[in-house]
């Protein structure tokens, strides 16, 4: 192999290319076949450059044309497997005008890099040759080199990016990048049968909702932009995988998003990359509760307190108890008393009121108890300056709209603290 | 879900009540599981995860374990256990071992057990009390709980060999039951005494000691060779090995003796297991019988039972004994102090060499009947046989000796205990 690629041009398809090799699972990897897991599969021809990393949880192809106007000349087309991370961090050392010159040497004779104690071969990585590296700025002055070595690629098996399955729909990548944005907050910090950590992708009435939920707040996005709805079965994917895709997808062509129920992988496709996701399988999709019934409770408005009111009051009862606070809304007056009682024993308790624009009719002054951290978690993300709270008959839950993205609702149950009893 | 009762404390024998919940999680797949700690989680986090309400109605089980010695937090406990929860359970693990009984007074310290008696008065409460963590001391109570992990796998199991599980594998609930669960898939019923030396895992000196003393019985060369090997690579060092095979060594040098002089094959396992008790006057009596000595003997058998004997007994005047009566314990402040005169002047009280299980001196007693004097009866007369029985004995154990040393010192010690397992093995008396 042997190629020639402007730094820019190269450093912004690896950029895509090598997530799979970059992600922490595996660079923490420390099986005997390590190496192949943090290298990417470069693969050259006249007409495209592919550049691909997978592990078990993702996989990645990204390919780019080749065409000298765009930065892109292939001598001698090839498939090497090389280190991604040094790749990556090498590449980028160089300068913008930089071109990069790639070459390809075999070993006569392959060298097995043996990661095992009285290894037989068979758990060896064989080192075939290696990619001698050389960078020339534009001004010509020297260049730098270097060289990385190159494993077998047939020691691991190509992506089959062709079984798709079945398609469920397209999407533009910035609303994919702004509903993730808006709801992994409320995702769960760990659950070992990843429902909690993942997002849900569910249709309603012809609208696609993107959902987060650790059981006790839930985040909702309704999705603008999505078009040739296919499938309305619920799908689930781990929410970091698809920040991480909604991140590198590229901004002018549509995503089409694919499930394979038999393997369990969502399969995201756009002019140029092709992506493969582990998802949640279908037996654990039911531990995902439905967003029916939130969309179709309904809600009154309860109260709209300024941004800013609202962070301050939080931020005083966080003071002494992080977890709950008791709100009182009051019957009387357009105000809510918002209380901190901390059972450690260090404080003592953070009584504080608040003036409030009250659009519920009250008889009687309304009392719940609600995680502090679940309100400050979507202050951060409503873009408008009024916090609206609605309610509903049951009072069970409180729910908060944003007026400047209406297609974001976020839904917040209440605690049952006895030591708030009034 | 309704079945799991709310609130549960569980505490005792940690392997037990480790798999305990994980029982609870296998029968209630259904319900979101939290583990918190009472130690470094704020106990407004416990609070707020036990009194949310998750949106989709799930049942929560909170397990709350780590409980550190702090009133604040078993008030709140009692507390939280106290509160009505729709679809909130809460099981209270002593994951730290903090709830113990006292071995003296057999009851729970006062902290403790106020805690138990309030939790108790919980409506709906359940408490798993899975015992403390065994001690020697506790044989009895282990051997029956051996019996039942093979009950529950309907199996039977005797207390001789329940005993000899104990023996081998260690006083320890975890790995009597992981032992007794791997067993029973193969096991007889009732469980023989073979099975249980060849099945079990040894954790001791004692264990392995049964384990090669039954190889080396048998007479089998190979057997304990690879026994040894086995010992070893899985981190046992030489020299207990090398004491093991002296024991067994003097044992046999035992039995050959009595033999020698007479006494019948009947009465050897009982005089062998009276070997080194105190006092012999009573453990070796021709007059008494085995209730009598027993009765008798264990007067004699603490502390100051030498000289309880020599001078209640015998009637011989204290004043002639350089021991002198241990009266009480060291105090704990000269123990705190680091006050190792204390300590030192502790009187050791001197014990023969008894052997723990009687199948282990009828094991050594077959082998020298089965193993050496039948094979080698056609070739030689009874005299004959008696002196050259006694010869191979000695010098087995005075070979065996040397080899200690050698084992110790020298620089292949395999090859040295191989050595001294192929004289032990070597059942041909004209080698001798």
């Amino acid at each position: 192999m042997k190629l020639a690629i402007k730094q820019n041009v190269f450093l912004s398809a690896l950029d895509k290319g090598t997530i799979g090799a970059l992600t922490d699972e595996a660079q923490a990897d420390t099986s005997n076949m390590n190496l192949i897991v943090q290298s990417i599969r470069l693969t050259a021809d006249t007409k495209e450059l592919s550049i691909e990393s997978s592990t078990n949880l993702i996989a990645v192809q990204h390919t780019i044309p080749v065409s000298k106007d765009d930065g892109l000349d292939v001598e001698e087309g090839g498939c090497v497997f090389i280190p991604a991370k040094e790749l990556y961090n090498w590449v980028k050392a160089q300068t913008n005008d930089a071109v990069i010159n790639m070459t390809f040497t075999a070993l006569s004779t392959p060298e097995l890099i043996s990661t095992a104690e009285e290894d037989d071969g068979s758990l060896a990585i064989k080192k075939i040759g290696n990619l001698k590296l050389v960078s020339k700025s534009g001004d010509k002055s020297g260049g730098n080199k270097w060289e990385l070595d190159c494993y077998d690629p047939q020691q691991r098996d190509p992506i089959n990016f062709s079984e798709k399955g079945q398609k469920c729909f397209d999407i533009e990548p910035k609303m994919l990048e702004e509903s993730v944005k808006a709801i992994k907050f409320a995702t769960a910090d760990k659950d070992y049968e990843h429902v909690l950590t993942s997002v849900s992708i569910q249709s309603y009435k012809k609208d696609v909702y993107f959902c987060t939920t650790d059981t006790k707040r839930c985040a909702l996005y309704k999705v603008d932009g999505v078009t040739n709805i296919e499938y309305d079965k619920p799908v689930l994917i781990p929410a970091m995988l698809l920040d991480m895709i909604a991140k590198i997808s590229d901004s002018e062509n549509l995503l089409s998003i694919g499930y394979n129920e038999d393997i369990d992988r969502v399969f995201i496709s756009q002019k140029g990359l092709e992506v493969r996701l582990v998802c949640v399988s279908k037996e654990k999709l039911k531990k995902f509760p439905g967003i029916k019934m939130l969309l179709e409770k309904p809600y009154s408005p309860l109260a709209d307190v300024p941004k800013s009111v609202f962070m301050k009051m939080l931020i005083s009862a966080s003071l002494v108890n992080k977890s709950s606070a008791l709100f009182t809304f009051k019957a009387d007056k357009d105000a809510v008393i918002v209380k901190a009682i901390s059972e450690d024993g260090k404080y003592k308790p953070n009584v504080s009121q608040y003036s409030i624009d009250k659009h519920a009719t009250l008889t009687e002054d309304l009392n719940k108890v609600w995680g502090v951290k679940h309100l400050s978690d979507v202050v951060k993300i409503i873009k408008s300056d009024k916090i609206k709270m609605l309610i509903p008959e049951n009072q069970k839950s409180l729910k908060i709209i944003d007026e400047e993205n209406k297609n974001f609702s976020y839904f917040a149950m209440e605690i049952n603290n006895p030591k708030y009893t009034v | 879900m309704s079945d799991l009762q709310s609130p549960i404390l569980i505490f005792g024998d940690l392997f037990v009540s480790k798999n305990k919940i994980t029982e609870l999680k296998q029968k209630h797949p259904e319900a979101n599981w939290i583990t918190m700690s009472a130690n470094k989680d704020s106990l407004d986090d416990i609070r707020m995860e036990a009194g949310m309400v998750t949106w989709d109605d799930t049942i929560k089980v909170i397990v709350i374990n780590d409980l550190p010695i702090r009133k604040q937090v078993r008030e709140f406990l009692l507390d939280l256990a106290s509160s009505k929860m729709e679809f909130t359970r809460i099981i209270i693990w002593d994951s730290t071992n903090s709830i113990t009984v006292d071995p003296k007074t057999k009851t729970f310290c006062k902290t403790w057990g106020d805690f138990l008696n309030a939790f108790k008065k919980i409506e709906g409460n359940k408490v798993f009390n899975n015992g403390d963590q065994l001690t020697e001391k506790d044989a009895s109570s282990c051997t029956s709980f051996v019996q039942k992990c093979f009950k529950k796998h309907d199996k039977e199991i005797h207390e001789r060999e329940a005993k000899l599980v104990v023996n081998i594998v260690g006083y320890d609930r975890g790995l009597l039951q992981t032992d007794v669960d791997k067993m029973a898939i193969t096991a007889p019923s009732p469980v023989t005494a073979r099975f249980v030396i060849d099945n079990t895992f040894p954790t001791s000196k004692a264990a392995v000691l049964y384990k090669l003393g039954n190889a080396l019985n048998d007479a089998d060369y190979m057997g304990a060779v690879d026994l040894i090997n086995e010992f070893v690579e899985s981190g046992v060092n030489q020299n207990p090995i090398a004491e093991i095979l002296i024991k067994q060594a003097r044992w046999q040098m035992v039995a050959c003796y009595y033999w020698s002089h007479g006494l019948q094959w009947g009465d050897m396992v009982d005089k062998m297991m009276n070997m080194g008790k105190f006092p012999s006057y009573i453990w070796h009596s021709t007059k008494l019988g085995s209730i009598d000595k027993k009765q008798w003997g264990e007067k004699f058998s603490g502390n100051n039972g030498m000289l309880d004997f020599l001078v209640k007994e015998k009637k011989i005047p204290s004043k002639f004994f350089k021991i002198k009566y241990i009266t009480e314990e060291p105090k704990k402040s000269a123990k705190k102090k680091g006050d190792k005169k204390e300590e030192e002047i502790k009187p050791k009280v001197p014990r023969g060499e008894c052997i723990p299980m009687r199948f282990m001196a009828q094991q050594t007693v077959d082998f020298i009947h089965n193993k050496i004097i039948k094979p080698n009866s056609h070739s030689m007369s009874n005299e004959a046989m008696k002196q050259k029985l006694v010869d191979r004995a000695i010098h087995v154990y005075t070979f065996a000796q040397e080899k200690y040393a050698s084992i110790r010192y020298g620089e292949n010690p395999m090859q040295d205990l191989q050595e001294v397992v192929r004289a032990m093995t070597d059942t041909n008396l004209d080698r001798f």
